[in-house]
């Protein structure tokens, strides 16, 4: 089932996404592409003689994260009754802190009720879960896999029964229903389990319940991690995530200093570099492009996979964020992962084994993501210097030389064979891939050079000028913008935003030739003619002309991608660069007011509703805004030092 | 249900009318019944529903040949002392009309849907779901306790009426006739299901198939007895019984797998 998150929290083994009302949707570990554990986990509460799932429609929902932090609260209200939730995940082990806090207007007796789901291991079947007494925990496991669940305080009661059984008597779900639970002592199958806590409060009375989720791969650890927290106060828990997170943001010593009126970015901008912290793999280097939320491909093909098209981007932005470890550890997995003959499959699952996929052929593959992988490995390069820049090159050479060699071979006619687009939709030869391919070998040329190798550097150069030059004839419209591509052998004059990226990042039109800049401003122009739809009271930006996927919205991606496209065109075209930068930041004010309320951005931006929707977070539109503010921040430096602008 | 909706089988040749009236009472129904007679009019279907403060709606649907004359005898039917308001209009090739929308059953909204049209959603469920029988037995069991929490709404349902209430909903739905043989003091019993829509229209099968009926029975017994009531299916018609049947008795006490297990079979 599709169950979109509105916030995610975790640390480097775990990635938890949740709903606008603190249930959980995703519990993945040890990677955040697999496992996937949990189908329900959330709180409900029993009085008046009814259940009341927390997440139900009576309940008014608001949720934020504490600044600078990947700690969320939630906070529901309903008949009087207040309840806060607070969510985290420890820095140093894979246990999750869920703090509710109730407060009552009302008299209210009754029961708390802790209940979850889990498909432990991915699997729904199979599982079997158990309440040790001795520990006043719960368990439930699959093979290696161990999920526990302890409290303080204890819970008073409990049930572990059959979620999908016809022995529907022990289902935990169903056996709160009456307010008590049965206190089975263990079960095996398709399971759910539910913990109990009296409740007789007074008007204006208060009570508090921290549950402590933990996950392992060995049920001894399980047991040592939840025994070790749950002797430490849920405070200090909280202060100590909340320092680690801080401090993280402030480790690169570089951060945007803003100015007065750019000041409101600050907490989004944060918001951007801790989201796509929990988006890596730190083991491997890879990056999901968002936590997965159509498990079953219901109505697309899934986003809990790493594709080199988005992680090189998300590197870039982060390595200009003052984190270049990320790229240099992606780098190295892009070494692991390439395919024999120079190119990368279409995508992967984080620890390098290819993943389900509709690209298995020559004619179906994307080339442009091994052009933007060679761009971006250049990128990375060039913020090096001495003797780490050094041994970069040597290891990634080879790398570099397969991946060129590979878009030598596609190239032979300039523009490139038929291979699918990167929407991963259409068959044929597009703008955006030449402009990738393009930009792939003149970075490979580059580092050729720097390897001492200038005859390949030549070759790779000449090939590079020659996609330009076949890409401007072929694909080129008198009407002043890139067709989107050739397919069935048939020009499509279809405008499509993705031609943005023969400005930014692959740079085929250069804005220091007055040609080509009037071209760029030209693309903009029929961009913004052909593919605005206004949301939320200004424009965002579509992919294509009559784009129906998910009801052809407006795209947090594309907007951004624009906008960035603006501040980068107002330092070559210094008149009109005021009026550059206020289109752009109605761009980035429009994206922010897309993002869901604790301001993780998405794919896109409902036409009809203005919410976000698909894929939360996307790191590709977060690694954008990231980008964006970096190069506000660096405009707004050269005009306070009279510098350009 | 059978009210609310009734099915026109298509004469290209007639034509279909239909008046809403809104008449004092009921009793004003006769008159209208005699002028409508009076004119030889072909009456199909008509109904009576009660209105706040006495009025009543009377909806009724004639075939005629000839339409030229509807417009007069509509306006002479409002010109009745008893009559308060009057619709009316003409159902073009209509094959079935329904008078009011939505349809409403037990208090909340209704569809009627064919009994295949149902079934193909059974099929498609055990096809490409595992533990189908357990998904359709919970669907049911949640069935038959809100159908019973309905009828406890409107009416004491216990076990004095338990086994009316139930045989007659079954077949006022059209899901089978029910023989139930009950020990209210032991809480087992036999329920036989003769033409039950699924069996019948399911096919050949060579597992009792009807996993969707036993869960209704445990959610109506467990709701109107309040224990928790289990039943399943020993024989069903579709694998070539004459009818099918259910054991019901009170879910076992325990937790142990296999103890459970066993005491289900």
């Amino acid at each position: 089932m599709i169950k979109q998150p509105n916030a995610i929290v975790g640390n480097s083994d775990l990635l938890v996404t949740m709903g606008r009302k603190g249930e959980l949707s995703g519990f993945f570990y040890p990677r955040r592409d697999y496992a996937q554990h949990v189908e329900d986990s959330l709180a409900c509460l029993y009085f008046d003689g009814k259940l009341s799932w927390l997440n139900g429609v009576e309940w008014h929902s608001t949720q934020q994260y504490v600044d600078n932090t990947n700690i969320v609260i939630t906070t529901l209200s309903h008949q009087g009754i207040k309840i806060s939730i607070t969510d985290f995940v420890l820095p140093d082990v894979p246990v999750m802190v869920r703090r509710y806090k109730i407060h009552t207007n009302r008299p209210l007796k009754g029961k708390f009720f802790y209940y979850s789901n889990f498909n432990v291991g991915e699997m729904q079947n199979k599982n079997s879960n158990l309440c040790d007494l001795t520990h006043k925990m719960l368990i439930q496991y699959w093979q290696n896999h161990h999920i526990g669940i302890k409290s303080s305080p204890p819970f008073d009661e409990w049930q572990v029964g059959k979620a999908m059984d016809i022995i529907y008597w022990t289902n935990a779900k169903l056996d709160m229903e009456d307010g008590k639970l049965q206190k089975n002592m263990e079960d095996i199958g398709n399971l759910n389990m539910a913990a109990g806590w009296s409740i007789d409060m007074d008007k204006h009375e208060s009570k508090e319940i921290t549950i402590y989720i933990g996950v392992s791969n060995n049920r001894r650890k399980i047991y040592k991690f939840l025994h070790n927290i749950s002797e430490i106060s849920a405070c200090d828990h909280f202060e100590k995530t909340k320092q680690y997170w801080i401090e993280w943001l402030e480790a690169p010593g570089t951060t945007p200093e803003f100015a007065d009126n750019y000041k409101k970015f600050l907490i989004p901008y944060n918001r951007a570099l801790l989201t796509l912290n929990l988006l890596n793999d730190p083991e491997e280097g890879s990056f999901i492009a968002a936590p997965e939320f159509d498990p079953g491909f219901e109505r697309c093909g899934g986003y809990g996979y790493c594709w080199n098209r988005d992680s090189s981007k998300i590197v870039l932005a982060l390595t200009a964020a003052g984190y270049p470890k990320f790229a240099r550890k992606f780098f190295k997995w892009c070494k692991k992962t390439q395919m024999h003959d120079g190119s990368w499959f279409q995508r992967y699952w984080l620890n390098g084994d290819i993943a389900p996929s509709w690209c298995n052929f020559e004619y179906s593959t994307q080339i442009d993501e091994t052009g933007t992988t060679l761009f971006a490995a250049n990128e990375y390069i060039m913020t090096l210097s001495g003797i780490s820049r050094a041994f970069f090159l040597d290891e990634i050479w080879l790398t570099i030389l397969q991946g060129a060699e590979y878009l030598m071979k596609r190239t032979a006619r300039g523009i490139h064979d038929p291979c699918m687009d990167l929407w991963e939709t259409y068959y044929g030869t597009f703008t955006y891939t030449n402009a990738s391919i393009y930009a792939g070998l003149k970075a490979a040329s580059e580092i050729a050079f720097a390897q001492k190798e200038p005859g390949l550097g030549k070759r790779w150069l000449e090939r590079s000028e020659y996609v330009k030059q076949q890409t401007l004839e072929n694909l080129w419209l008198h009407e002043g913008y890139f067709a989107k591509g050739i397919i069935d052998n048939k020009l499509d004059l279809t405008v499509d935003a993705s031609i943005l990226g023969t400005i930014i990042p692959f740079k085929l039109l250069d804005p220091e030739n007055e040609l080509e800049l009037n071209m760029i401003k030209s693309i903009i122009q029929t961009i913004e003619d052909k593919l605005s739809i206004n949301v939320n009271g200004s424009n965002g930006i579509c992919r294509y002309e009559n784009d129906h996927y998910i009801e052809g919205n407006p795209w947090v991606v594309l907007t951004l991608w624009l906008s960035k496209t603006l501040l980068y065109l107002a330092e070559y075209d210094k008149n009109a660069a005021p009026e550059y930068i206020d289109r752009a930041l109605e761009y980035i004010d429009w994206s922010l007011k897309g993002t869901t309320s604790p301001g993780l951005f998405p794919e896109q931006v409902d036409k009809n509703t203005g919410r976000p929707v698909w894929a939360i977070p996307l790191g590709w539109s977060t690694s954008l805004f990231i980008e964006n503010m970096l190069l506000l921040d660096e405009i707004d430096r050269k005009k306070i030092n009279n510098i350009g602008i | 249900m059978v009210r609310e909706l009734y099915l026109f089988f298509g004469d290209k040749n007639v034509h279909l009318v239909w008046l809403e009236l809104v008449i004092k009472n009921a009793d004003a129904k006769a008159g209208i019944s005699n002028f409508l007679a009076e004119h030889n009019l072909d009456v199909r279907f008509d109904c009576l529903v009660t209105m706040e403060q006495s009025l009543v709606k009377y909806v009724v649907y004639f075939q005629i040949d000839e339409i030229s004359n509807i417009e007069k005898l509509a306006n002479e039917l409002s010109t009745f002392d008893t009559v308060i308001d009057l619709k009316w209009g003409i159902s073009k090739n209509a094959s079935f009309q329904s008078y009011e929308f939505p349809l409403t059953f037990m208090g909340e909204r209704a569809i009627i849907t064919r009994a295949t049209t149902f079934v193909d959603i059974l099929k498609i469920i055990h096809e490409y779901t595992t533990q189908s029988n357990s998904l359709l037995f919970l669907s049911g069991l949640k069935g038959g306790k809100n159908a019973a929490k309905y009828f406890s709404k409107a009416t004491q349902l216990d076990k004095d009426n338990l086994i009316p209430t139930i045989t007659n909903l079954f077949l006022v739905a059209g899901w089978g006739k029910l023989e139930l043989d009950f020990d209210f003091d032991t809480l087992k019993g036999h329920i036989k299901v003769i033409d039950s829509f699924i069996a019948d229209t399911f096919g050949t099968t060579e597992l009792p198939i009807c996993s969707y009926i036993s869960g209704y029975f445990s959610g109506f017994f467990s709701q109107v007895l309040g224990v928790n009531m289990y039943a399943s299916e020993s024989v069903c018609k579709s694998t070539g019984n004459p009818h099918c049947e259910h054991s019901i008795y009170q879910a076992p006490d325990g937790n142990i797998e296999h103890l459970i297990r066993g005491e289900l079979t």
